[in-house]
């Protein structure tokens, strides 16, 4: 991926390093009680990394690895501490409109309607024909029943398929999902899948579901303390660490020694 | 075009979620700025006696007084806490990421808030000023004009309302001091109580807030007519009211994108 043209790269990440101001509780010296002490913890460390368009990217990686810090930062919801990246050749904010963000099932509202959550997006992000891209996507992701019902009323399944909808609605060129599949059951993350293998845009896709990064991706970025572990077409990742599956590589990736770690 | 778009949808969104519980929104909305006037028209009709003068006020025209500042006092402070408690719960629901991250900008978002959020309350500030110019044989030039300045008073609240929605989502245990300065602010304007009831030595302290000369132009329009240097004060409130807007409408979408949100 790194010889790729940026013409054909839908993200470019230069050098990004992030860290979030938090505050622990410790014991002072000369103190008889603990305090508050603020610390900065590094969530990128000095990352690149490309994703290719028209390819679905899994970024995988354990928990506080740095994976929605980055998508927040690829969104364009926060800004790099240092650091560059681009969105199809562009600043994030220059190219909003060509970015859908799914983060599970939140970022819809639970006191509107389904309709109501897509006519507010819809018209945020100018959407022509709104009606019809409703209509569309309650028939694709099966919401039709339930889509003039206040959403405080959905199950977590329905709200994750309405979350979807969202992210969706002006039809984006890059379609950002964090853990889209979380919490919801097996039946419904298969027919997600099916749904996802089939867009046509460019995904980004991070998850925790071995199987799920197997299924979808064509190409794989595995992280870790901020930091890629290794990156590249799926086939050939899974080559670098003699891996049958992509969960095999992945806990692979993570015993490797450091200095060992590079992007293919 | 797209950007009337995005404005329409954000004050159209926010009328069903005030829709939503339509009896409290009326409550808060309409009772509240009517106690105000209630209890200060109580208070003036037992103060005052035949013949005595209180800064402007006469036993003969503090009904005006009082209406018009009750106004300015209630649309001032809705316009300051909406933005700021909306702000907050959208924090909490999680649903604010996906305005930040939507093209929508900041000054676009907040105009729709003003429309959809103190649409009502600047509807109902027209028709009390209306029912006032009619009771107190107004013109429809001084009733239009009035508008407007109460309109500019309104941004000004929007805009303060700003800075708190700011120290709320990013600077959350700062917060209080700037409950305190606001609280000092509407203390020192003078909405229903003529600047005389203060120290003299804060006359020209007071009289170079915005949000008195605001308030003191209408109620001054409406005892007196004209004054010499109206228009300087119009133009000077106005002067205010598109910075005290626009600039912590800035310092809000920095904020959020340098330290983000904190809280949740």
């Amino acid at each position: 991926m790194a010889t790729t043209s940026s013409v054909d790269l839908a993200i470019k990440a230069e050098d990004l390093f992030f860290y979030y101001v938090t505050q622990e509780r410790k014991k002072i010296a000369g103190l008889p009680f603990k305090r508050f002490v603020s610390h900065r913890h590094v969530a990128l460390d000095h990352m690149s990394m490309n994703v290719r368009t028209g390819r679905i990217t899994a970024l995988m990686g354990k928990n506080g690895s740095g994976k929605t810090t980055f998508i927040k930062i690829a969104t364009g919801a926060r800004l790099p501490h240092s650091g560059s990246v681009q969105v199809f050749g562009q600043h994030p904010d220059k190219v909003k409109s060509r970015i859908g963000l799914c983060l599970g099932a939140s970022l819809i509202y639970h006191r509107l309607t389904g309709r109501e959550n897509l006519e507010y997006f819809g018209g945020l992000y100018g959407v022509k024909n709104l009606d019809d891209r409703i209509g569309e996507l309650t028939d694709l992701l099966r919401l039709n029943d339930s889509i003039d019902t206040l959403v405080e009323a959905y199950s977590y399944g329905m709200k994750a398929k309405l979350a979807l909808a969202r992210a969706m609605i002006h039809s984006p060129d890059l379609l950002i999902l964090d853990e889209p599949t979380l919490g919801i059951d097996y039946q419904l993350a298969l027919e997600l899948r099916t749904f996802v293998r089939k867009l046509k845009c460019t995904v980004l896709l991070t998850t925790h579901y071995m199987e799920e990064a197997d299924a979808l991706a064509d190409d794989l970025i595995l992280i870790d303390g901020g930091k890629i572990l290794a990156s590249g077409e799926k086939k050939l990742v899974l080559d670098k660490f003699g891996a049958k599956n992509v969960g095999d590589a992945f806990v692979k990736s993570l015993d490797e020694p450091r200095e060992m770690r590079s992007a293919i | 075009m797209n950007s009337l778009s995005r404005i329409l949808a954000v004050a159209k969104k926010e009328w069903r979620l005030n829709l939503r519980f339509p009896l409290e929104f009326l409550a808060t909305n309409a009772v509240s700025p009517l106690k105000t006037a209630i209890l200060m028209l109580l208070l003036y009709r037992g103060l005052l006696v035949n013949g005595s003068q209180f800064g402007l006020l006469r036993k003969d025209n503090y009904q005006v007084f009082v209406l018009v500042g009750t106004t300015c006092h209630s649309l001032f402070l809705t316009a300051m806490s909406t933005f700021r408690f909306k702000m907050v719960s959208e924090k909490y629901w999680s649903t604010i990421t996906a305005t930040l991250v939507s093209p929508a900008s900041i000054l676009e978002v907040i105009a729709g808030f003003i429309i959809g959020s103190v649409g009502f309350n600047i509807l109902m500030a027209a028709a009390i000023l209306g029912g006032t110019a009619i009771f107190f044989h107004g013109t429809l030039q001084m009733y239009l004009i009035s508008m407007g300045v109460l309109f500019l008073l309104c941004l000004m609240g929007f805009g303060i309302g700003i800075l708190g929605t700011t120290m709320s989502l990013v600077f959350e245990g700062y917060a209080f001091f700037f409950d305190y300065l606001t609280q000092a602010l509407i203390f020192v304007s003078c909405f229903y109580y003529p600047i005389e009831t203060l120290p003299r030595f804060a006359h020209a302290f007071i009289r170079a807030l915005p949000t008195y000369q605001a308030t003191t132009l209408i109620q001054q329009y409406y005892l007196v007519g004209y004054h010499y240097h109206f228009f300087m004060s119009v133009g000077f409130v106005a002067l205010n009211a598109v910075i005290l807007l626009c600039l912590p409408a800035l310092f809000l979408d920095y904020s959020i994108k340098k330290y983000g949100l904190v809280g949740y």
